[in-house]
């Protein structure tokens, strides 16, 4: 136990060791965290599934950007509402209105609007209704759009349950029917001459926060002030019942790291990055460690044929390019699935001869020193003295080499991934920053998209060095000035 | 002394040959060099399909005509045995570069044939690769072996911390964050390509175009090498400047300039020439990725685009032909070593 406390007393003398490790201990408990509120399926059912992305705006920058402008970048809003606003009860009939208001200040149009109801049960035979409108400062009030939920199909019994596993989703700033009766109310009351040919030029969303500033024009100014948004629901019977309706205004920014072409928080995906990082880091050192050191040892100590056997291997493994072998692989394979163990795998039976290389001759000084000549005349055996003698005497000098790999190992998976060649089902910084080079974020100037995953790459990996670094005159005490 | 150099060099050259072994058992294993071939036999099998049909006017006559042609051809390409009668045939065609066609891909004369493909563009990745190499390594070893003479000072750490980071960024993103930089928003360099469109016409201006797109790429291989060659430079000097004769030829009280120069700068070229050895290595296998950022026309973007088409073909030869030129740069590396140091007698 001294020997631990001295040694890590030692290390933390050293700076690139404090740094190291209190990075580490910040990437440790990011990944915990992400672990224990992440579902197990995360790469599947979440990230990768577009619909769960749908209500989110595409391609939005940062909320922080707007501390850089002086405009009021819209934000955005996601308005629940799970009681009725007002309720009307009649002879077989219930409507429930729910309202939303909202002051809208912004000096930009927001990116949609969307209508989600959630879940609405009934029992008569005659199907609920359901009637968007929206009240808009110029004392517009326009009954944007209507339509009927789907009726009991003959072998239904009572309760009838819809949109109970996905909400419904009415996206108004892409409905034709509210397009067209915006139009109408801004032609009657503008006295302009829009189109339904136009509004793609125009852009929807400004038919719904703006007005036709020229009469006659199609060029819009936006329309502050307060809007309310209605959404009725009618149904037949006095028993329904609505779970949740939801307005959802589409920002031009949004959270902390912005989304990406199909809507993804960047952020959540960056979090999850770090446990994924992590563990083919650590598996892939610890595999490469653990082959190396062996290999090495008995190469080391056994000698004769052993030893010519795996060193001429290891020599022509290291001289294999890695990473159009590591590519080549990973592409032949790619069909059998897992192809995160695939990577380690690869990475394991193409990496092992460096360490083997290093250790051999630590082994055969070892090999030739008193204390291993007085264990066989005890009559120790090879095993137990690769084991009980060689291996203590290596373990700080492999423990260092394996800290070294983590981070070539997440560089390495960074770079398959970055050829499309990553695991869907384990959202990695490498495949996020694929799929923005792939959209062409590079090119569009989205840069929130492409740059935070590399900052993290970078950043384990150097919490790695540093470590690594600062182990290195604790393994040779003769080196005073590191950094 | 020429036997151990002997038996290093055919080492090396196992290389190409444990290669293509590999390759082709992992073909054969999965199927896929089954798929290749067949793909390959039904497509010459379409084209002797229309010739028959123009001489043989009778149906059922065609039909077993076509049968016998099948068979024929399947067996011409070895698809009537098991995978593995194949392999030697297979590892001697790749060994003799008949590297087959591609499905989609063609060469910028339009030919499809890989190997006029392949070559065409080694040029493109040597010029992307060697000057950024040989830049970063001059550079970073003076660097390093200038602050390795006054080690703990505030430059020093401070340049080793900038080595570290350097040594953790992978090329591509840094690529990205240039063209992003100066492309994108500063509108300085060309976001991608080789050459403007269209090509100025005179060789000069061609070169001077080559020059202004080769700026970024060139600086982000630098900015993701040096760090390597200033903290290795630095530490390898930092070893032998510990070592006991080292401290006796102060003590001679030989001047600082002669014991830096003669006891160890000298000692230290030969690490230091290992380090390039490992160096391109690892620079020819980032500039895959690297190229596929700047849309430069070398062998590493063909490697993202064949992943991206599925083309088994080119894909086998690239990681062929890069491991051979991997391993040419290792023998020739292998040489200069020997003529280096002086210990060095095999």
């Amino acid at each position: 136990m001294s020997f631990i406390k001295e040694f890590i007393k030692k290390a933390w003398k050293i700076r690139s060791m404090r740094i190291g490790v209190i990075f580490l201990t910040i990437l440790m408990i990011l990944s915990i965290s992400v672990i224990s509120t992440y579902p197990m399926d995360f790469g599947t059912r979440i990230w990768n599934n577009p619909s769960y992305w749908a209500d989110n705006p595409r391609l939005a920058p940062p909320i922080w950007i707007s501390f850089f402008t002086t405009a009021k970048i819209p934000a955005h809003t996601v308005l629940k509402l799970n009681q009725p606003t007002n309720m009307l009860e009649g002879e077989n009939l219930l409507l429930m209105e729910y309202v939303v208001e909202m002051d809208y200040d912004y000096d930009d149009y927001p990116s949609f609007l969307h209508v989600l109801i959630r879940n609405v049960t009934f029992y008569s035979t005659k199907p609920p209704k359901v009637e968007i409108w929206m009240g808009r400062p110029d004392n517009l009030i326009v009954r944007l759009t209507s339509f009927t939920i789907r009726g009991p199909s003959a072998i239904e019994e009572p309760p009838y349950r819809r949109y109970v596993e996905s909400p419904y989703r009415i996206i108004l700033t892409e409905d034709s029917t509210s397009i067209l009766n915006l139009i109408y109310s801004l032609n009657n009351k503008y006295s302009s001459n829009i189109t339904l040919d136009d509004v793609s030029a125009i852009g929807p969303e400004k038919l719904f926060f703006g007005y036709p500033s020229k009469p006659g024009g199609r060029e819009f100014s936006i329309l502050k002030g307060l809007y309310r948004l209605y959404a009725r629901i009618y149904i037949y019977d006095r028993v329904g019942s609505v779970e949740e309706i939801n307005f959802i205004l589409g920002g031009k920014t949004y959270g902390l790291l912005g989304t990406d072409i199909i809507g993804r928080d960047l952020m959540m995906g960056l979090l999850y990055g770090f446990p994924a990082s992590l563990m083919i880091g650590f598996l892939a050192s610890t595999l490469v460690t653990f082959i190396g050191a062996v290999l090495g040892i008995l190469s080391g100590y056994i000698g004769g044929r052993t030893d010519m056997v795996i060193q001429r291997s290891g020599d022509i493994i290291l001289n294999m390019p890695l990473l159009p072998i590591l590519i080549f692989f990973t592409f032949i394979f790619r069909e059998f699935g897992m192809r995160f163990l695939l990577i380690i795998l690869v990475l394991t039976a193409f990496s092992w001869p460096g360490l083997t290389i290093i250790i051999r001759p630590m082994v055969m000084q070892m090999k030739s020193s008193q204390f291993i000549e007085a264990a066989i005349s005890c009559g120790a055996s090879k095993i137990w003295i690769m084991r009980k003698h060689i291996l203590p005497n290596l373990a700080l000098f492999i423990i260092a080499q394996s800290i070294f790999l983590v981070p070539s190992a997440i560089l390495a998976e960074a770079a398959l991934s970055f050829l499309g060649l990553g695991d869907p089902t384990l959202p990695t910084w490498g495949q996020i920053l694929e799929q923005g080079f792939r959209s062409g974020a590079i090119y569009l100037g989205y840069w929130w998209w492409v740059i935070p995953p590399g900052i993290l790459i970078v950043l384990t990996a150097i919490t790695f060095l540093l470590i690594t670094i600062g182990l290195e005159p604790i393994l040779n005490p003769k080196l005073k000035s590191v950094i | 002394m020429i036997k151990p150099l002997f038996y290093r060099l055919l080492s090396l050259l196992l290389v190409a040959p444990a290669i293509l072994l590999l390759m082709a058992l992992v073909l054969g294993l999965t199927g896929i060099s089954d798929r290749i071939l067949v793909s390959i036999a039904e497509q010459t099998l379409q084209e002797v399909k229309k010739t028959l049909a123009t001489q043989i006017h009778d149906p059922s006559a065609l039909e077993t005509a076509i049968q016998l042609r099948k068979q024929e051809i399947y067996s011409i390409y070895g698809l009537d045995k098991p995978w593995f009668y194949r392999m030697f045939q297979m590892i001697i065609r790749i060994a003799t570069f008949d590297l087959g066609r591609t499905r989609v891909i063609k060469s910028f004369t339009g030919s499809q044939e890989v190997s006029e493909i392949i070559l065409e563009r080694i040029p493109n990745t040597i010029l992307l690769v060697t000057i950024p190499l040989i830049f970063s390594a001059i550079v970073g070893t003076l660097i390093g072996v200038k602050i390795a003479s006054k080690p703990g000072t505030l430059l020093d750490r401070l340049t080793s911390y900038l080595s570290i980071i350097s040594y953790s960024l992978p090329s591509w993103w840094v690529g990205i964050v240039l063209i992003i930089l100066f492309g994108f928003h500063l509108k300085i360099f060309p976001v991608s390509g080789m050459y403007s469109i269209p090509p100025p016409s005179d060789t000069l201006s061609r070169i001077l175009d080559l020059i202004w797109h080769s700026i970024l790429p060139f600086t982000t291989l630098v900015i993701v090498q040096i760090g390597g060659w200033i903290y290795s430079a630095r530490m390898i000097v930092l070893n032998i400047a510990q070592e006991d004769y080292v401290t006796v030829a102060r003590a001679k009280g030989l001047p600082e300039d002669i014991v830096r120069r003669r006891y160890i700068l000298r000692v230290a070229a030969p690490p230091i020439v290992t380090n390039i050895v490992l160096g391109l290595s690892g620079s020819l296998g980032g500039a895959i990725i690297t190229e596929t950022i700047f849309g430069w026309h070398g062998m590493g973007s063909l490697y993202y685009q064949a992943i991206m088409t599925l083309e088994e073909n080119l894909l086998i030869a690239l990681t062929y032909i890069y491991t051979l030129i991997h391993i040419l740069a290792r023998i020739i590396l292998e040489i200069i070593y020997l003529a280096l140091d002086p210990r060095v007698r095999y």
